[in-house]
């Protein structure tokens, strides 16, 4: 009987625990129209509260209140979407960069005025033209993926891809008058693009050849990210011959580290556009953070970047995980645009069937709600010159004893070669000697017996609890060193 | 005695259980479900990248090599066994989880063996029906991937065959001629006329996208492979005229195209009407160029065809356009059917 008892009120806590993961965060579907095949691929509000939504068939859809209309149509497979500073709406379709005007003001656009179309393209499954964000001063942002071998059907070749065509695998700018300047090289195919709260852009590429496992890369002019295809159009690299056949070392050295690995498998397989946190605290406690959702795996993932003698580096954290398959309640798959609402929820956009997730359901929109009740979260981490500082979004519980067994440490990196993807190279145990709370509580300097540049830094937490006894939401982190702390 | 047996059988059993949950868990986590569905009949309507897996434990089934072949391909990639897609080596795959998968997909059989072949041996005796999607909130109507025109213009942007990448399909309703053309908006002209359907956007719209939309119908028309327009003196032969397309006006659905000829603004519609006497087709170019001063030409095709209009003049093999009429004029060709 007692042991009954157990049993029953074990079952109990662990419903409750289970509950109380949907106490901060609440998953919900949003209505789209019946009929329509809703591939998101694009979305921004506009300052009335209006969402603009484009899709991989071409539509731009609007909707306020429920009631769906559509803005455009017939554009060429769009990637991106953003409404401007001043309220215009532009979106990056395959062909070039493209500025909807409703002239009549009649709530459909009439005018359909391009605004570059100052990059190659030709029929490839793989040319896509992502965006799109757009800065204080007006330049549009935006990326070119790799082209893609295809066959005499349409249908793909080869896994390689190429960038035979000016300026494949480049980030770009658009300035205010329309002016195409190629940015950074070396993007294999980067879903799409963000920008934090200084102004400065990102963007997540997908795994691939000589993209070890899915990257969020820091967008700076003349950067080169890692793709030797991209360097045909580099001048320092013109007239070198095939690039892909440089010197690794060169290649190594010219290389821009990514400030984020996102692990494939665990927490990406396929990342879509990085989200700056701008609602002011009103998403919970991560102002200024980056969100990123997965297409293949029903995942957020949360960003948390601090600067080190001057460049970005940081971890990941898992944030929501979902079903699989987009079956059942939650999170489903297909994630590839996200945007905050005018009522500070995350929309997400699912752009489902069609390249990269054929064969699963995955179209259609979610929002993911914040109830108001922080967290108990890992906030950022912060390399220190033996370790790290683990800051945590709550104080933790006062009485509890810290110990070292408490946290899990391993360290790999990613090779960085021409095969499709890597596995985890010289995974390792990482001993922490050290673990010492700050007197508010709200942070764990973590002493560890080596630190290598050039390595990323798994935490797994285990019995880590809150002044209320709650525990992590999420224990893990994945932190990515490139750079020593003087 | 029976509890000890049970205990037993559920010993041997758990662990055959729990590998095939541990390796549906890889095949969702490990990214394999982007390109593969496990058991799925062969639907020709639903292209995939690769494979069903139950169809490759089908085949391997019996075979002794069978998980060797499946490691090899998971470590080195593979491609030619199913059709003409590569799979990319699964290089993040670690030996165990390879091995796991490998196995899994082994035991995994096609439901139905009876119609694994991509054509059936006997026609259905009536074909697949296809979604139509009419949502009131297109303006079209969409069978599948199949577009049809109902009472409006459709402006579809798309990988047209015979244009160049940067191409737009316009299709008109009954009472604007019934016909689709094609204009390519990297040399900003008229490319052809076609008649019957209009597109078929299943290369664009599934499967990894991005290829050809299909015509539906027969062309009827082929417009000459130069840039019609002529701004300037044409006895300077050498000028070559920079053409950048700027973009489309929807005018009641129809699109005016904008372009600029070495910096001079162009807005170009094309009207066509079909059907007319006899079957007959006309195309009429409209040309607005404001502002214009310098001697505006259209240049025709070497081939016969019928032109009309009031604007211009027959000179030297061009139709010179009258200088009053230079900022705003209309060219016609009739084909006869």
């Amino acid at each position: 009987m007692k042991r009954i008892t157990i049993h029953i009120l074990s079952f109990v806590l662990l419903a409750a625990a289970l509950l109380r993961a949907d106490e901060h965060y609440r998953v919900e579907q949003v209505e789209v129209p019946q009929g329509i095949v809703m591939e998101v691929s694009g979305m921004d509000y506009a300052d009335d509260g209006v969402l603009y939504l484009a899709t991989r068939r071409g539509d731009v859809w609007t909707q306020k209140d429920g009631q769906w209309r559509r803005f455009a149509q017939g554009l060429h497979e769009p990637m991106g979407l953003v409404i401007g500073n001043k309220g215009e709406v532009f979106v990056s379709q395959r062909p070039e960069i493209t500025q909807l005007i409703d002239e009549d003001e009649d709530g459909v656009a009439d005018l359909y005025q391009t605004i570059t179309d100052g990059f190659s393209m030709i029929a490839s499954f793989h040319q896509y033209t992502y965006g799109l964000v757009q800065d204080a001063k007006g330049n549009l942002w935006g990326t070119l993926s790799g082209t893609g071998k295809t066959g005499p059907d349409g249908r793909p070749a080869s896994a390689k891809a190429f960038a035979l065509e000016p300026y494949r695998m480049w980030s770009f700018k658009v300035s205010p008058e329309g002016e195409f300047v190629p940015w950074s090289s070396g993007l294999r195919s980067a879903n799409g693009i963000g920008m934090n709260l200084e102004g400065d852009l990102f963007a997540a590429d997908n795994q691939g050849e000589w993209v070890g496992t899915s990257m969020l890369h820091h967008l700076e002019q003349g950067d080169f990210h890692g793709h030797p295809e991209a360097l045909r159009w580099d001048e320092r690299f013109k007239d070198k011959g095939d690039p892909a056949k440089l010197p690794i070392e060169q290649l190594e050295k010219t290389r821009k580290m990514p400030a984020v690995f996102l692990p494939h498998g665990e927490l990406s397989n396929s990342p879509g556009a990085p989200i700056c946190d701008t609602t002011a605290g009103k998403f919970g406690p991560f102002e200024g953070q980056f969100f990123i959702g997965d297409v293949v795996h029903a995942n957020l993932m949360r960003v948390a970047l601090e600067k080190v003698n001057g460049q970005y580096q940081g971890a990941c954290f898992p944030f929501i995980k979902g079903g699989s398959k987009g079956a059942g309640e939650g999170l489903k798959a297909g994630i590839c645009r996200l945007v905050f609402a005018p009522d500070n929820s995350l929309l997400i956009g699912r752009v489902g069937e069609g390249n990269w997730n054929r064969g699963l359901p995955g179209t259609g929109l979610q929002r993911v709600v914040y109830s108001g009740e922080v967290p108990f979260e890992i906030h950022h981490i912060e390399l220190q010159k033996n370790g790290f500082k683990l800051h945590f979004t709550k104080a933790l519980d006062a009485d509890q004893m810290l110990s070292s067994d408490q946290v899990a440490l391993s360290s790999y990196h990613y090779a960085y070669h021409a095969a499709y993807g890597s596995p985890k190279m010289e995974l390792k145990t990482i001993a922490v000697s050290g673990v010492e709370r700050s007197a508010d509580g709200k942070s764990v300097t973590l002493d560890v017996a080596e630190l290598v540049a050039g390595k990323i830094y798994q935490f797994s937490l285990k019995s880590i609890t809150d002044s209320s006894g709650k525990a992590l939401r999420n224990a893990s982190a994945y932190y990515t060193l490139n750079e020593l702390k003087e | 005695m029976r509890p000890a047996i049970f205990i037993l059988l559920f010993s041997l059993l758990q662990p055959v259980l729990g590998e095939t949950q541990r390796a549906e868990q890889l095949y969702t986590s490990q990214g394999c479900a982007a390109c593969h569905q496990i058991n799925q009949p062969v639907d020709p309507n639903k292209v995939m990248v690769g494979p069903p897996l139950a169809a490759v434990g089908s085949k391997y089934a019996n075979d002794p090599k069978g998980l060797e072949t499946i490691l090899t391909s998971l470590r080195q990639g593979g491609g030619g066994k199913w059709g003409k897609n590569e799979m990319p080596p699964q290089s993040h795959l670690t030996q165990e989880h390879a091995l796991q998968l490998a196995r899994w997909i082994l035991t995994l059989r096609q439901e139905d063996k009876t119609t694994p072949a991509l054509t059936p041996a006997t026609p259905p005796a009536t074909p697949p029906t296809r979604p139509v999607v009419h949502s009131p909130l297109l303006s079209e109507r969409r069978v599948g991937t199949v577009v049809e025109v109902l009472d409006t213009p459709v402006v579809y942007r798309t990988y047209l065959p015979g244009a160049s990448s940067r191409a737009i399909a316009v299709g008109l309703p009954q009472q604007l001629g019934g016909v689709s053309y094609a204009f390519d908006a990297t040399e900003c002209r008229l490319l052809y006329v076609w008649s019957g359907g209009f597109l078929d956007m299943e290369k664009s719209w599934t499967g990894h996208g991005g290829w050809y939309a299909k015509l539906l119908g027969a062309k009827i028309y082929q417009a000459p492979s130069h840039f019609p327009l002529r701004i300037g003196k044409l006895d300077d032969p050498a000028k070559k005229q920079k053409v950048a397309f700027k973009g489309y006006r929807l005018v009641r659905g129809q699109p005016e195209f904008l372009y600029q000829v070495d910096g001079q603004d162009v807005a170009h519609r094309i009207v066509c009407q079909a059907k007319l006497q006899g079957g007959s087709v006309s195309i009429t170019h409209h040309f607005s160029l404001p502002g214009v001063t310098d001697e505006v030409s259209f240049l025709p095709a070497k081939q016969h065809v019928h032109y009309h209009t009031e604007d211009a003049t027959w000179s030297s093999g061009v139709l010179l356009v009258h200088p009053d009429k230079r900022a705003d004029f209309s060219i016609s060709i009739n084909l006869k059917p």
